[in-house]
């Protein structure tokens, strides 16, 4: 069983570096609520955690409680969670206002330009992507648990954790199995 | 605020796209996307933000290249902006075109599947008041609009947004009562049922013509129901627990007022209502309003008002509240597709006004109809994806006129499996018949109107009867699996009693006390049944031994006293009387009945003041007012 944990997570480094060898990699800097232009991916954290948010979708919102228990839980771990708000017009203010409703306060990016949205693969909010140090590619992405079953059909408890389980599965140097999960929310994409 | 709205989006899995409408895989986004979303495994091309495939409608109903200004504003602000304004029920507007525009996608995703707007009945099925169901040209127009990127046209030639009165939506109401203190709703967690419980004012009997409900927070509320209390039972549960009001989907006793639907649904206007129709509004008794609260991820302070518009007059079309309702319910983990029926024969002439399905999460379909005498059938309702958060009461555009010997027929059907996307476990597990939004029920409950006002007394007995029928088979159902639960088999006894079935019920009691000598209910039940049959000296050991087991309980003091007047023990029965009183003052028959006892012994003056505090307790209950002008009258006062 171990063994063969290595060999596909040798499998997956391997298709990994050819991409990027070939074809430049989008910059992923994007501004903080102050403006400053910040590279979340750039450090060299055991693992990155990117949440993509919105200020008024209702299925992010639900979900600001378990972000806070998550932030929490990783706190000591070397896991460094961002939360992205990807929406142009979720101005910082809006922002701030919305993190203070909602008792957030979490390292917080706003990505207007969609970079990490496309780099994280992310299309709706709330959809998480979890990177390995120095990695391009999310080693996972989608949901957070699987709550949300669709548009209002929301189960009294997570039976899946996926983005717990794939943090964890990273900061074992582990790929994180599954490494997709079918988020369900507001679209990004029509966020223009 | 300005409040904008956001698209949403499945990405689910097969199963869950096939359950809201089939769409078709979009074009991949970015080929940069691809490649970097390769390396974390799964090609990313199953998940589509567009919808490509409009719903099969005639082409000529649906505009070539439909636009904002030309097509789509007047179908959102006409359908979704009754709710999708600011300061509405619902989570973000559509009241603009930027709004609508960002929104696109998912206005397209869930008008094509039916979630929006919600109106679950099936068209041709029955015709309601406030249908809002979109045919399929408009939901062909908002697909093929998202499809081809959501084009804007000539703003300027947009219809205005809608704007939308803030307050009571039915006038000035005669009177506002409110919920009182907020009830803080948790950040996260399953749904709650609150129950707030409003008293009225004590005052003369007025007649309610039209209520309406006004979350102070719409948002919060998901939908509300509101029963009427005259007992004092929910006054009591709101005690018990420390917050306003008290959690639970059952209404404790509360019930419709005279038959009548009352309560709030997101973008429903208030029933004007009328005069004919009114129902009775008791001074001192307590409104309870259940609210359905979904958590929003931050705390919520949850009030409402109340507005009453009365009518000058009694009711002259009385209406009852009939409940088909089928408790033997057991659903296996896996199940899906379990049929749970009922019926009803009408015993006289009958319209029905209203119709309220009800079932919880693992609801699938349902199904209602009436067979007339002479063979005909008539549809009453049909949901065919049922929708748990979404239930309603329906109100029939006209009354469906039924002759005596008409059936209602109601066929719930259910789907326990790991398929059916509300069910709120996962694993399945088995689930049965009660009461918390866990457990099932599969209930039609129908506003009636005899034609013949007269009638409604014999309508509602002949009801009454249905109802504690089907209460004691399922307690017998429930006995049958274990015979050794005293309480089920006290339960059952009382349901028998109520039926007028002595023998049946005495069974139940000796089978109660056969397991559980000391159970306190089924000696001092008992004990009724028995005095009720004349055997009064086989009842008394028992209540003796009731009131020895529970000495702080009223009730098997008053009982005894009551078996001992019969048995012309009149000293003891006073002290029980007396003994009952004093651990409970309020109950108005201890009063009552020690009046009739000391009136016995000539002793009048404490006789009037016993019938006067029976009628003080409960003014409703003209025995004790006769009671007391009788003492009165041999006073002579």
């Amino acid at each position: 069983m171990r063994a063969r944990t290595w060999s596909l997570a040798g499998l997956l480094l391997a298709a990994c570096v050819e991409g990027p060898a070939s074809t430049p990699v989008a910059a992923t800097t994007v501004v903080d609520l102050q403006g400053e232009p910040v590279d979340p991916l750039a450090g060299a954290a055991a693992a990155t955690v990117l949440v993509f948010v919105s200020t008024h979708c209702p299925i992010s919102n639900r979900y600001a409680p378990t972000l806070r228990a998550l932030a929490g839980t990783w706190a000591a771990s070397g896991v460094r969670m961002w939360l992205v708000y990807p929406d142009p017009d979720d101005d910082p203010a809006a922002i701030r206002a919305h993190q203070a409703e909602f008792a957030l306060d979490l390292p917080t990016l706003r990505d207007p330009g969609h970079l990490l949205v496309a780099r994280a693969g992310a299309r709706v909010t709330p959809e998480a992507a979890v990177f390995g140090p120095g990695a391009a590619a999310p080693a996972y992405h989608g949901r957070i648990d699987d709550r949300v079953q669709g548009f209002g059909k929301i189960r009294p408890e997570a039976s899946a954790h996926e983005l717990h389980d794939a943090v964890e599965a990273v900061l074992r140097g582990d790929p994180p199995r599954p490494a997709q999960g079918p988020a369900i929310g507001c679209y990004i994409a029509d966020l223009r | 605020m300005s409040v904008r709205q956001r698209s949403m989006s499945v990405r689910g899995s097969a199963r869950q796209r096939s359950m809201r409408g089939a769409r078709s895989p979009a074009t991949p986004g970015l080929a940069l996307t691809l490649l970097l979303v390769a390396c974390g495994g799964d090609p990313p091309a199953k998940s589509a933000a567009q919808p490509t495939t409009a719903p099969p409608v005639a082409a000529s109903a649906v505009p070539a290249e439909p636009t904002f200004a030309g097509d789509v504003a007047a179908i959102v602000y006409e359908h979704c902006a009754v709710c999708h304004h600011a300061g509405g029920p619902a989570p973000f507007a559509l009241t603009s075109h930027d709004d609508v525009r960002d929104h696109a996608a998912q206005i397209a995703e869930v008008t094509a599947s039916g979630y929006m707007p919600p109106w679950l009945p099936r068209a041709g099925h029955g015709e309601f008041v406030g249908a809002r169901r979109l045919d399929e040209p408009t939901r062909g127009t908002l697909a093929r609009w998202a499809a081809q990127g959501a084009p804007a046209g000539d703003l300027s030639r947009a219809p205005a947004a809608p704007e939308f009165r803030a307050g009571w939506q039915l006038g000035a109401p005669d009177l506002v009562l409110d919920t009182g203190a907020a009830f803080e709703l948790p950040a996260d967690g399953k749904d709650v049922y609150r129950n707030f419980v409003i008293p009225v004012p004590p005052g003369p009997l007025r007649h309610v013509r039209a209520l309406e409900i006004r979350p102070a927070d719409p948002k919060v509320v998901h939908h509300g129901v509101l029963r009427v209390d005259l007992g004092g039972s929910v006054r009591r549960l709101d005690a018990e627990d420390p917050a306003p009001g008290f959690d639970g989907m059952v209404f404790a006793g509360a019930l419709m007022p005279d038959g009548r639907f009352l309560g709030y649904t997101p973008g429903k206007l208030p029933d004007p209502g009328s005069d004919a129709r009114s129902w009775r509004l008791f001074g001192g008794s307590d409104l309870v309003l259940q609210l359905h609260l979904r958590p929003s991820g931050k705390v919520e302070a949850v009030t409402a008002r109340i507005g009453l518009y009365f009518a000058d007059r009694p009711a002259t079309r009385p209406a009852l509240a009939m409940e088909l309702v089928n408790r033997d319910i057991d659903l296996a983990p896996g199940a899906s597709d379990v049929h749970v029926r009922d019926e009803y024969t009408m015993p006289v002439d009958v319209a029905i006004t209203s119709v309220y399905p009800h079932a919880h999460y693992l609801g699938k379909s349902v199904e209602a109809w009436a067979t007339l005498p002479d063979g005909s059938r008539r549809p009453l309702i049909a949901i065919d994806d049922w929708d748990f958060d979404w239930q309603d009461q329906y109100r029939l555009a006209r009354p469906l006129r039924l002759p005596r010997g008409s059936t209602i027929h109601m066929d719930w059907r259910f789907d326990n499996s790991a398929h059916n996307p509300n069910n709120q476990f996962s694993p399945p597990r088995r689930v049965v018949y009660g009461p918390a939004s866990t457990d099932e029920m599969a209930e039609l409950i129908l506003e009636v109107e005899p034609e013949d006002p007269r009638n409604i007394g014999a309508l509602d007995e002949a009801f009454r009867r249905k109802w504690l029928m089907g209460q004691a088979e399922q307690l017998e159902r429930t006995l049958a699996k274990a015979p050794d639960d005293a309480e089920t088999a006290a339960n059952l006894g009382a349901f028998r009693q109520l039926l007028g079935e002595s023998a049946a019920a005495i069974s139940a009691y000796e089978q109660a006390l056969k397991h559980q000598p000391d159970h306190v209910k089924a000696n001092v039940e008992l004990g009724i049944v028995l005095m009720a049959t004349g055997a009064v000296p086989r009842a008394l050991p028992l209540l003796q031994r009731a009131a020895a087991l529970a000495p702080t309980e009223a009730r098997p003091h008053l009982v005894l006293a009551n078996a001992l007047r019969k048995h012309g023990d009149m000293s003891g029965a006073i002290t029980h009387y007396r003994k009952a009183i004093a651990l409970d003052d309020d109950l108005a028959e201890a009063h009552n009945n020690l009046g009739i006892v000391l009136e016995a012994r000539g002793e009048l003056e404490p006789a009037a003041a016993a019938f006067a505090r029976a009628q003080a307790i409960d003014p409703r209950q003209p025995l004790y007012g006769s009671n007391l002008a009788r003492v009165q009258a041999q006073l002579g006062r």
